[in-house]
C-alpha cells in the first residue's frame, strides 16, 4: 500500500533525525496561551516577510549588476525585461518597508504587555540585535539601484563616521573602501546585503525562536500560564500552538498578505515613500539632491540626528534612541507587566513615546525649518524621557491588580 | 455524541477545500518564479535572427557568423561535393536524419532547403568543440572524400553534416531553423521572413 | 480575543458597551454557527476586571495608528522641490494606445535630437509607432554644452505626468536667456523651447497676477503668468493634445508593465481574499473548540 511505504520511509528518517519529536515538543504539543490576539499576529507576518524577502532577493540577485556602471542598468532590465522581473523587484520593495511596518508593531506589543519583562530579557535582546541587523541590511539594500538617493544616502551615513575622535576620518575610508562612496562601495554592500547580514540575521532570528520557546509566549495580561498547570504539568489556560495557533495565523497571514498584495499591485512606490522620486535619477556624484532624507523606517533616528547642532553629538543620540531599547528590560519597575494593569503614568507615557515616535517620524521626511527644528527636540525628549523616566514612573504609580487566571 | 461527528466532517471538507486553495496558489506562486529564469527580452533580442549576405561566398568556400553565441557555417557546396553525399552512406550512423536535429525542411538528403547551401550550427555532437571543415578528398585519411573533422576527440561528419560511424559523436550536426529572404540573403534563426530591421 | 472583540470591546467590565458589541459578535458569529453558545455573554462578563479611571484602551490607540497609517499617502513626493506654479492635472490614459504612439513619434522626432530612452528597447509598441530602429534605443551621446539633456526613460516616475506636462507649456521668450527661452518651472533652463513651432510663441505677462490681491498659498497657472503673443502650427487645443500624447508616452515609458500589473493584481487578489475567507471558516471552527470543550479534550 503507498500508505504503508510512506510511513516506512517516515519511519526510517524518524529514527535518525528528530522529526516527529520536534513536533510534539515545538508544535502540536507546545502551549501558548489562549487569549492571544492579533497584536501577536506580527511575529508570524515578520517570517512571512522574511521568507518574501530572501526569495525575491535571490532571483533579483540573478539579474543584479553590482557595479557602478552596471547597477541601475541591471535594475532597469530587471524591471523591464525579466519575465516578471517588475513583480519581483515591486515585492521586494514593499517587503522591506512592510518588513519595518511589522517589526515595529511586533515590538510595540512586547512593549505594551511588558514580553520584555523576566524571563524574556535575552528574547527581547535577540529581537534588537535582530532589529539593528534589519536596519543594517535595509541600508546596505537600498544602496544597490544606485540611484541618486542611494548614493547620497550612502555618502551622507558614512560620513558620520567621520566624527568619531582619532579615528574618524580613517574609519570612513575603512567603511566606503576608497576616499568617497564609489562602486567600491556599493560592490561590499551588495556582498553585504546578500550575503554576510542575511546569514547573522537568520541565526539571530533562529536564536530568537529558541529562546521563545524556552520561556513560552507572554499574553496581554501579563500573566504567566505556566503558573497555573493541571496535573499532567499543561498550563490550564493553555492550547496547543497547533491546530489553534497555526488556523488562526495563518488567517492572520492571509489577511495580511492581501493588504501586502494591494501594495505591491497598485500602489508600489506608496506616493514617493516606498519608492522616491529621486532614486529615479542615477547615482551623479556631481549634483547633490535637495533632500537627502532615508526611507520613512529610518526617519524618527534621522529627525533625532538632525535635531542635534553638534556632528557627533548628533550620531550618538541617534544611537543612543537604539541602544536605550537594549535595557528595556532593565528600566521597568512595574509590579505589573502588561499595559492594562499599569497606573496612569505608564499609559500617558507610552502614548506620549508612540505619538513621539510618529511626530519624529514626520520630521525626518519634510524638509528643516527653525520651527521643525525645535519640535523635533522636543518629541526627542519625550522620546527619551519614556525611557529615562521609567524606572520611577512604573515603581511609584497606582497599579492595577491582574488576575491570577487569563481573561479573553 | 452525534455533534461530534457533524464536527469531524464539517472540519475535514473545511481543511480540505483550503489545502486544495491553498496548493493552487503555491503552483500559482512558483509560476513567476520559474517564468523569471527563462531568458528575459535583452537576451531574446541578443538572440535574435542574423541576416547574412551570401552574394560573395564562392563554390566550395565556408562563411561563419555568430547566432545566439554559437557559431553557424554556410557552405557553398559545389556539384561535386553533392554527389559525395549518396557514396559515403554506408559509413554514416544516421544517414536518413531520422533523429530531430534539423527543421523538417531539412529533413532531406541535402540536409539543406536549396542543395547548393549548406547551414550547421558548427558545434560537434560530441562535447561542443568547434570541427574543421575539410572539403579536400584524401585530407584526413585516404577514403576521406571530404566534410568535417573535430580535432577534440577524432569525430567525422559528411559534407551534409552527418555523423559518421564509429566515432565518439553520437548524432548529425545540428541544422539552425533559416529561410532564404531573397537569392542573395539567408535569415539565420527564424523559419519565417519577419520583421527584420 | 477576536480581532473584531478586540477593536470593538472594552476588556474592561462596563456592562452598556460589553452588551453592544456581544450582541454583534454573536449575530456575525450566529451567521456562521449551527450552534450560538448560551452562556457567552455570561463568559465575557465574568471574565472582565473593573476599569481602572482613564483607562487607554489597546483598541483605541489601533484605530489612531491605523488613520494615520492609511493618510500617509496623502504626503507624497509627487516632485522634486517646490513649484512656482500649480502642477495642471493630466488625463493620462494608458490604454489609449493610440495617444501613446502618437507620443512615441513625438518624441522621436522632438525629444531624440537631444535626448537618450536607452533604458526603453525597441519593442512592438516602437515598431507600430514607427520609430526607426536605428533610433531606439539611442546609446550615450557626447554633448558639447554644459548639462547634458537628462535620460528621460524614467522622467515619469522622477518627475510625475502633472509636472511634465505643466513644464511642457510654461516655455516663454526670455532675451536675457543663453537659449533665449526660460521656463517657469524650472528657472533658467538649459532647455530651448523645442516644441516652441507648434505651441506658438510666449511671453511673460509681468503684474497681471500680481496685481489681483490673492493670498499667497494660491499659486497661479502657467497661463496666468504666460500669454501667446505668435500662434504656432497648433491650436492651443491640439498643442494640449499632443502634450497629453507626449506625457502618455513618457508614462508607458517610465512603466511599460503598469496595465498588465493591474490586471494580474486583480487576479491575485481575488484568489488571496478567497483563501483569507476560507482560512477564516477553518479558524473559527478549531476555536469553537476553545470556547465550548474542556481542558482536557483540548489539550489531549
Amino acid at each position: 500500500m503507498k500508505q504503508g511505504v510512506i510511513r516506512n520511509i517516515f519511519n526510517w528518517v524518524d529514527e535518525r533525525f528528530p522529526v516527529s519529536e520536534f513536533w510534539r515538543q515545538h508544535v502540536s504539543h507546545y502551549y501558548a496561551p489562549k487569549n492571544l490576539n492579533f497584536w501577536y499576529m506580527f511575529g508570524a507576518f515578520s517570517l512571512v516577510v522574511l521568507v518574501l524577502q530572501i526569495v525575491t532577493g535571490i532571483w533579483l540577485a540573478m539579474v543584479y549588476t553590482p557595479t557602478a556602471s552596471g547597477a541601475f542598468a541591471s535594475v532597469e532590465t530587471i524591471m523591464r525585461d525579466v519575465n516578471f522581473g517588475w513583480l519581483l523587484r515591486y515585492i521586494h520593495t514593499t517587503g522591506a518597508s512592510a518588513f519595518f511596518l511589522v517589526v515595529y508593531l511586533h515590538m510595540y506589543r512586547a512593549i505594551m504587555y511588558g514580553s520584555y519583562r523576566k524571563p524574556r530579557e535575552l528574547l527581547w535582546l535577540f529581537g534588537m540585535v535582530v532589529y539593528v541587523l534589519l536596519l543594517m541590511e535595509a541600508f546596505t539594500g537600498y544602496v544597490l539601484p544606485w540611484g541618486q538617493m542611494s548614493y547620497w544616502a550612502s555618502q551622507v551615513i558614512t560620513s558620520l563616521f567621520d566624527a568619531v575622535p582619532v579615528i574618524g576620518k580613517d574609519l570612513t575610508i575603512w567603511l566606503r573602501g576608497d576616499f568617497n562612496v564609489s562602486g567600491v562601495t556599493l560592490h561590499r554592500c551588495f556582498s553585504l546585503h546578500v550575503i554576510a547580514i542575511p546569514l547573522v540575521l537568520l541565526a539571530m532570528v533562529g536564536c530568537h525562536l529558541i529562546a521563545l520557546h524556552t520561556v513560552g509566549s507572554n499574553n496581554p495580561d501579563g500573566v504567566e500560564i505556566k503558573d497555573n498547570k493541571d496535573e499532567k504539568g499543561i498550563p490550564k489556560d493553555g492550547v496547543p500552538f497547533h491546530p489553534y495557533y497555526t488556523v488562526k495565523d495563518l488567517f492572520g497571514i492571509l489577511v495580511f498578505l492581501t493588504v501586502f498584495f494591494i501594495i505591491v499591485f497598485f500602489y508600489p512606490k506608496f506616493g514617493g515613500f516606498f519608492l522616491e522620486p529621486e532614486n529615479y535619477l542615477p547615482a551623479n556624484p556631481l549634483v547633490t539632491p535637495e533632500h537627502i532624507v532615508p526611507v520613512w523606517y529610518m526617519t524618527p533616528f534621522y529627525a533625532i540626528l538632525r535635531a542635534i547642532p553638534h556632528k557627533l553629538g548628533g550620531s550618538v543620540v541617534m544611537a543612543a534612541a537604539v541602544a536605550i531599547l537594549f535595557v528595556l528590560p532593565w528600566l521597568d519597575r512595574s509590579p505589573v507587566k502588561s499595559i492594562r494593569y499599569k497606573g496612569a503614568w505608564s499609559k500617558f507615557f507610552l502614548v506620549m513615546f508612540v505619538i513621539s515616535f510618529i511626530a519624529l517620524g514626520y520630521f525626518g521626511i519634510v524638509p528643516v525649518t527653525p520651527l521643525r527644528v525645535w519640535l523635533t527636540r522636543l518629541f526627542t525628549l519625550f522620546y527619551f524621557a519614556f525611557f529615562i523616566l521609567m524606572p520611577f514612573y512604573t515603581k511609584y504609580e497606582k497599579t492595577a491588580t491582574p488576575p491570577t487566571r487569563l481573561t479573553e | 455524541m452525534s455533534e461530534e461527528k457533524i464536527d469531524q466532517g464539517r472540519r475535514k471538507f473545511l481543511v480540505g477545500t483550503t489545502a486544495a486553495v491553498g496548493t493552487i496558489g503555491v503552483v500559482a506562486a512558483a509560476i513567476p518564479l520559474a517564468s523569471a529564469m527563462f531568458p528575459n527580452a535583452q537576451s531574446k533580442a541578443a538572440g535574435a535572427p542574423v541576416k547574412v549576405n551570401i552574394s560573395d561566398l564562392k563554390p566550395g568556400e565556408q562563411k561563419t557568423v555568430m547566432w545566439r553565441g554559437r557559431p553557424v557555417w554556410i557552405i557553398r557546396r559545389t556539384p561535386e561535393m553533392l554527389n559525395t553525399l549518396e557514396a559515403i552512406t554506408p559509413k554514416l550512423r544516421d544517414p536518413n536524419s531520422l533523429v530531430d536535429q534539423q527543421p523538417p525542411y531539412a529533413k532531406n538528403e541535402y540536409r539543406s532547403i536549396k542543395p547548393e547551401f549548406l547551414i550547421l550550427v558548427g558545434i560537434c555532437t560530441h562535447l561542443g568543440c568547434s570541427p574543421t571543415y575539410r572539403p579536400d578528398k584524401k585530407s584526413i585519411d585516404q577514403r576521406w572524400l571530404g566534410g568535417f573533422y573535430c580535432a577534440c576527440h577524432g569525430s567525422k561528419f559528411d559534407l551534409a553534416g552527418r555523423v559518421f560511424k564509429g566515432v565518439p559523436a553520437p548524432i548529425n550536426m545540428e541544422v539552425p531553423p533559416y529561410v532564404f529572404l531573397n537569392d542573395n540573403e539567408i535569415l539565420i534563426g527564424s523559419s519565417k521572413a519577419e520583421n527584420v530591421a | 480575543m477576536s480581532v473584531t472583540k478586540q477593536l470593538f470591546s472594552r476588556h474592561c467590565e462596563d456592562p452598556k458597551r460589553t452588551k453592544q458589541s456581544s450582541i454583534l459578535i454573536q449575530q456575525f458569529s450566529g451567521l456562521l454557527r449551527n450552534k450560538v453558545p448560551r452562556n457567552d455573554k455570561q463568559r465575557l462578563l465574568q471574565n472582565k476586571v473593573p476599569c481602572n479611571d482613564g483607562v487607554i484602551k489597546e483598541s483605541g490607540l489601533v484605530r489612531v495608528i491605523i488613520i494615520l497609517l492609511l493618510m500617509s499617502p496623502l504626503i507624497s513626493f509627487a516632485a522634486i522641490g517646490p513649484a512656482s506654479i500649480r502642477l495642471e492635472r493630466v488625463p493620462v490614459n494608458l490604454h489609449d494606445i493610440a495617444s501613446i504612439k502618437r507620443g512615441a513619434k513625438l518624441f522621436a522626432t522632438q525629444c531624440m535630437v537631444c535626448h537618450t530612452a536607452k533604458y526603453l528597447r525597441h519593442n512592438k509598441l516602437a515598431q507600430q509607432a514607427g520609430v526607426l530602429y536605428s533610433k531606439m534605443p539611442i546609446g550615450e551621446r557626447k554633448w558639447v554644452y554644459a548639462t547634458p539633456p537628462p535620460d528621460l526613460t524614467l522622467i515619469a516616475s522622477v518627475r510625475g505626468p502633472r509636472w511634465l506636462y505643466t513644464y511642457l507649456h510654461s516655455f516663454y521668450q526670455d532675451p536675457k536667456s543663453p537659449t533665449g527661452s526660460n521656463n517657469l518651472l524650472m528657472p533658467n533652463t538649459s532647455m530651448p523651447n523645442i516644441l516652441q513651432g507648434m505651441q506658438g510663441t510666449q511671453e511673460l505677462v509681468n503684474g497681471l497676477y500680481e496685481q489681483a490681491s490673492k493670498p499667497l498659498l494660491v499659486k497661479p497657472h502657467w497661463y496666468d503668468r504666460l500669454k501667446l503673443v505668435k500662434s504656432g502650427t497648433m491650436t492651443p487645443e491640439q498643442f494640449n493634445q499632443a502634450t497629453i500624447d507626449l506625457v502618455d508616452f513618457l508614462d508607458y515609458a517610465s512603466d511599460p508593465h503598469k496595465l498588465q500589473r493591474y490586471h494580474l493584481g486583480y487576479w491575485v487578489l481575488g484568489f488571496l481574499i478567497i483563501l483569507a475567507i476560507l482560512l477564516f471558516f477553518v479558524y473559527k471552527e478549531f476555536w469553537r473548540d476553545v470556547n465550548t470543550k474542556s481542558h482536557k479534550d483540548i489539550t489531549g
